[in-house]
């Protein structure tokens, strides 16, 4: 029963010393709150693809090798993977392999949309990706040629009230599907996402309808690496010698197909340097993975681990303010404390008493805490484009480490004062001057100084990210992405691409039109070609774009050296245009005129291609990425460009003419939906996972410096406690006020000043780590991280100066000397 | 009933050895009222310090119903102290943030006393004192005197044989210390030992025997006159 004694006096203190108390349980609820939402996004993040049945067992086959004297890795794999693994290895549970479609439009009845998460799945799909079935069976809903499973807002998308088991949707490749399955969306913290998965048979269908031979061609090339696998494997089995295993076995089939394409003069072992396949474990792929043809983006283990870190600083910051501000009124409590003495507590019993006070006051902020997180939570999440959750079950148990956590955090936070008040002893009663020791003084100032330290350090890389991020936004990428719409799924023009071209750039403000396969800011796929260069013929592994004419006058890249190719009505285009980059990577002095080609098992229909042009480097791919050679060709006769690029002129935005160019593209495609997007927005949305990480930081930074503030007022207020009397005695002797807070900064500059300059080389080092994760950046220069420091010096001074601007004012007191 | 035998207090740091008391000898008899009266510095607090087991002597013995003191740990002294001392001072030394009855109580929930228990002993001791009406008020809410009143109550509340009042009146007006020595009088008049550290002859003479302190020396004792 004492125990609710300790809680009930430690309530009547709070309010009795409300002002202190307050900061002190505001500055611990602070503290519990960014740890809370912190946790809760470490765990989001650590635990993406893990709420699948076999995760742990579950791994995807992902390809790397190299080409030329360049290293590919690449998380997809070839076609006949997913069978072959399936069997001849009995280690192998389940296997599946899935592709992403290229079709975007789907159409119910009257209903048209574009769509993005189309993919192509073997009938196992379901098996390694468990998701909630509402209605149809997994295991047999990808059974047939023609099925496809939906997520439910699909269902509701396009089938509304109606059932949609058994109704047919059509693609734009002429596909129609029958819906055998409805069933929840992938976790929001898996490593991809589907609103529409079709039986993997179905793309057989697309080959069926060119020639079997083609489809049996397809089905057994192993170079042709363009579907995921993943693969269960049994518990037993070792990964690591498995994947070893499948390497080995497959290396003489890898190798005569290799053979097959390369030229009589290029040895196979010189061309493609060993395709190898290799094991990654799924739960790793979205913290880990670096390689190319991800699904989606990918977050870093960086990310996690600085939050982490700053989860457990600010915790332990607040915990240092708490024992800060308890102890900055040692005076109050050592007369509570000797009275209790006199009345007979035993040291053990005021240890409880002040440890379960600052449980007391920990619960107090927990609450004010949990109330923050439930407030803020959606506000976080759409800032931040989270999905984070606190009323689902996990939560419930989270909440059970959290309730254990805060009671860590009222005992640490409890345990220094408690120690500290406890060993006073009853002889004491009678000195009004008594303090603490020294000793304590010199801890809590150097854990003044560690709260220094982490806002100094937040403020340096949050400004350091802002740096990054603005050189990126502002770095010329070596064209001109102002005012220019893309327009998706320009293949829907097919043949009648040149004249809806012509008519639209008849509009006024409409200065050109192109198109493109891959859109600047994209991946590009790399091809592999053949070339005989100074070392004689080799196989080189080239990213390739293929583009309109116009491309190059649409965005305003410039040639370095000779000329667009020539229209032509030759099934292949015969001329190719490649850039700065690639010259120099081919070695080409004079690059013009040279031949490149693609390989082919058909030696007889060898395609190759003659450089007629070399364009000034331009960055077509996502600033993290080095700038890599490039080739820019037309695309084969019958072929349609995925992007529309339409140059709007200056003086008017471009979005105000969508609606022109909305008619006029439902007038040529029997009125498909028209999608666009501005070239600048996608450009943007490729630094959107820094972006939230700074927005995270700053966010991090206001509060580090909130509960740093905080800290220092408790240090100040301490350091006033401490020194009373030498400054009551420097006041009597004279001391102006200024010289009095001269006197007072001191004690207390230092500490801020070991603060700032540890800060300084940890920014140094952590900006660097998170810079070396982009190929172009810009660092932060040193200056402006000193003058950084030196404005938090300035801010301390402020602060310090503030606090006790009454007391150093304040005439001498006499009757405590 | 307490004995001082050759009591010495010095106060030691690097520089300087400073003697608070120099070879005290008392004896206090059950039930007596006795009054130390003695000027600032005079040692009058190092010497409460001693009886009330808060402070060993720097040598000397120090005697409590026959059991000496210096040998005891301090978990043997704490227990001597919650049983047979009860401390009065000029501050009344109460703690803000509980009532006045919690207050009482407070060496009764150290002593693991049952809360009914508790309640009966506090009721009667603020009966005596007039403040049963003022129960549950805290203590910021009472005057002076009846913030001492609170204490002596707090002081009686597990019948210590012995009552250490320091400077018991210093703070309050000559009415109110009369209402206060009257009612140490009468704890005194039944049974309890009382020992009254003044600076005040006023209120020494209320005691029944007088010693007087001076430089930390015992130069005078009204029972040896």
């Amino acid at each position: 029963m004492r125990i609710f004694n300790y809680i009930k006096v430690a309530i009547r203190s709070l309010f009795r010393y409300r002002s202190d108390a307050a900061i002190n349980v505001i500055g611990l609820s602070i503290g519990i709150t960014i740890s809370i939402i912190v946790l809760m996004y470490v765990r989001y993040e650590l635990n993406y693809d893990k709420s699948f049945n076999h995760s742990e067992q579950t791994y995807r086959v992902i390809t790397n090798g190299i080409v030329g004297n360049k290293t590919f890795n690449s998380a997809l794999a070839p076609m006949p993977l997913s069978d072959y693994l399936k069997q001849n290895y009995p280690e192998v549970n389940v296997s599946a392999k899935i592709l992403r479609g290229a079709n975007k439009l789907i159409s119910y009845k009257e209903k048209k949309y574009n769509e993005d998460n189309f993919f192509y799945a073997d009938s196992s799909f379901f098996e390694i990706f468990n998701t909630p079935f509402i209605l149809g069976d997994p295991q047999h809903a990808l059974n047939g040629d023609d099925h496809v499973v939906i997520t439910k807002r699909i269902a509701q998308k396009y089938f509304g009230f109606e059932n949609p088991l058994g109704k047919k949707i059509k693609l734009d490749n002429g596909l129609i599907l029958e819906v055998t399955g409805i069933c929840e969306p992938l976790p929001r913290n898996s490593h991809f996402h589907f609103d529409f998965v079709a039986s993997q048979k179905a793309t057989e269908q697309l080959f069926k309808s060119k020639s079997k031979k083609h489809l049996e061609e397809y089905k057994n090339n192993w170079l042709r690496i363009d579907w995921y696998t993943y693969v269960i494997l049994n518990k037993n089995s070792d990964p690591a010698s498995f994947a070893e295993k499948i390497k080995a076995d497959l290396k003489d089939e890898i190798d005569q197909q290799i053979r097959a394409i390369t030229t009589d003069s290029i040895d196979a072992a010189d061309g493609i340097k060993g395709i190898s396949l290799q094991l990654q474990p799924l739960e790793d792929i979205h913290l880990h993975s670096r390689i190319d043809d991800e699904l989606e983006p990918n977050s870093k283990k960086i990310y996690v681990t600085l939050f982490l870190f700053i989860a457990i600083f600010v915790l332990t910051i607040t915990s240092v303010n708490f024992i800060n501000l308890t102890t900055a009124k040692a005076s109050y409590r050592l007369h509570e404390i000797s009275i209790r003495k006199l009345a007979g507590v035993t040291r053990q019993e005021l240890i409880r008493q002040f440890i379960i006070e600052a449980i007391t006051y920990s619960f107090i902020a927990l609450f004010i805490g949990l109330v923050s997180v439930e407030l803020l939570l959606p506000s976080f999440n759409k800032l931040f484009g989270l999905h984070l959750k606190f009323n689902n079950l996990d939560s419930r148990f989270d909440l059970i480490y959290i309730i254990i956590l805060t009671f860590f955090i009222g005992i640490i936070s409890g345990i220094y004062p408690a120690i500290a008040f406890s060993r006073f002893k009853e002889v004491n009663i009678f000195r009004k001057d008594y303090r603490l020791g020294k000793k304590g003084f010199m801890i809590r100032g150097m854990l003044s100084a560690v709260q220094i330290t982490v806002a100094t350090f937040l403020v340096i890389l949050a400004i350091g990210m802002y740096w990054q991020l603005s050189y990126l936004k502002n770095k010329n990428l070596g064209f001109n992405s102002d005012n220019i719409l893309v327009v998706e799924r320009g293949y829907s023009l097919g043949r009648q691409f040149q004249e809806f071209k012509a008519k639209i750039k008849s509009f006024p403000h409409i200065e050109e039109v192109s198109a493109c396969s891959v859109l600047p800011g994209d991946k590009a796929t790399q091809t592999s070609f053949n070339y005989s260069g100074k070392n004689g013929d080799q196989m080189i592994l080239l990213p390739v774009n293929f583009v309109e004419r116009d491309f190059f006058k649409t965005l305003g890249i410039k040639f370095y050296a000779g000329e667009l190719w020539n229209q032509t009505d030759k099934k292949m285009a015969s001329d190719v245009v490649i850039n700065e980059a690639a010259q120099s990577y081919l070695k080409m002095s004079k690059p013009l005129g040279q031949k490149i080609s693609f390989p082919q098992s058909n030696k007889e229909k060898h395609w190759g291609f003659s450089i007629r042009g070399v364009v000034k480097d331009f960055y077509f791919e996502p600033l993290q990425f080095p700038l890599r050679p490039l080739v820019l060709m037309d695309l084969p006769k019958g072929s349609f460009y995925d992007h529309l690029l339409i140059k709007v002129s200056d003086d008017i935005d471009a979005e105000l003419i969508t609606e022109e160019v909305s008619n006029i593209w439902k007038d040529y495609t029997n009125n498909e939906p028209f999608e666009y997007k501005l070239l600048n927005d996608k450009l943007k949305n490729n630094l959107s996972e820094e972006t939230k990480v700074l927005k995270i930081v700053l966010v991090f930074m206001v509060l580090s410096l909130f509960v740093a503030w905080i800290g220092l007022r408790a240090l100040a207020a301490y350091t006033e406690e401490q020194k009373h009397n030498d400054l009551e005695i420097r006041k009597l002797s004279g001391a102006t006020p200024k010289q009095i807070f001269t006197e007072l900064f001191s004690y207390l500059s230092h500490f801020i000043l070991i603060g700032i300059i540890v800060a300084i080389p940890v920014s140094y080092m952590v900006i660097q780590i998170w810079l070396n994760g982009f190929a172009n950046h810009d660092r932060l220069p040193v200056t402006i991280m000193i003058a950084i420091g030196s404005i938090i010096w300035g801010l301390s001074f402020l602060m310090v100066l503030l606090h006790s601007l009454k007391s150093i004012k304040s005439t001498p007191e006499t009757n405590h000397l | 009933m307490l004995q001082t035998i050759e009591i010495v207090k010095e106060y030691r740091n690097k520089e300087i050895n400073s003697v608070a008391l120099s070879n005290i000898n008392l004896n206090v008899d059950k039930g007596e009222y006795l009054t130390v009266l003695g000027p600032s510095g005079s040692g009058k607090t190092s010497l409460v310090n001693i009886l009330g087991l808060l402070d060993p002597p720097s040598s000397g013995t120090l005697i409590i119903n026959d059991q000496e003191i210096n040998s005891l740990n301090d978990k043997e002294k704490l227990s001597i102290r919650k049983k047979e001392i009860g401390f009065i001072f000029k501050d009344a030394k109460l703690i803000e943030e509980l009532t006045i009855a919690e207050n009482i109580e407070l060496p009764l929930v150290y002593q693991k006393i049952k809360r009914k228990d508790r309640n009966e002993r506090v009721s009667s001791l603020l009966g005596q004192m007039n403040l049963l009406h003022r129960k549950n008020h805290y203590v910021s809410s009472l005057s002076s005197l009846q913030k001492q009143k609170v204490a002596i109550a707090r002081a009686l509340s597990y019948n210590p044989s012995i009552i250490i009042a320091d400077e018991p009146t210093g703070l309050l007006n000559s009415a109110d210390g009369d209402e206060i020595l009257d009612i140490l009088s009468n704890i005194n008049d039944n049974g309890t030992s009382l020992l009254v550290f003044t600076h005040s002859d006023r209120v020494a003479e209320r005691g029944q025997r007088i010693v007087q302190l001076f430089d930390g020396h015992l130069i005078m004792d009204s029972a040896l006159k």
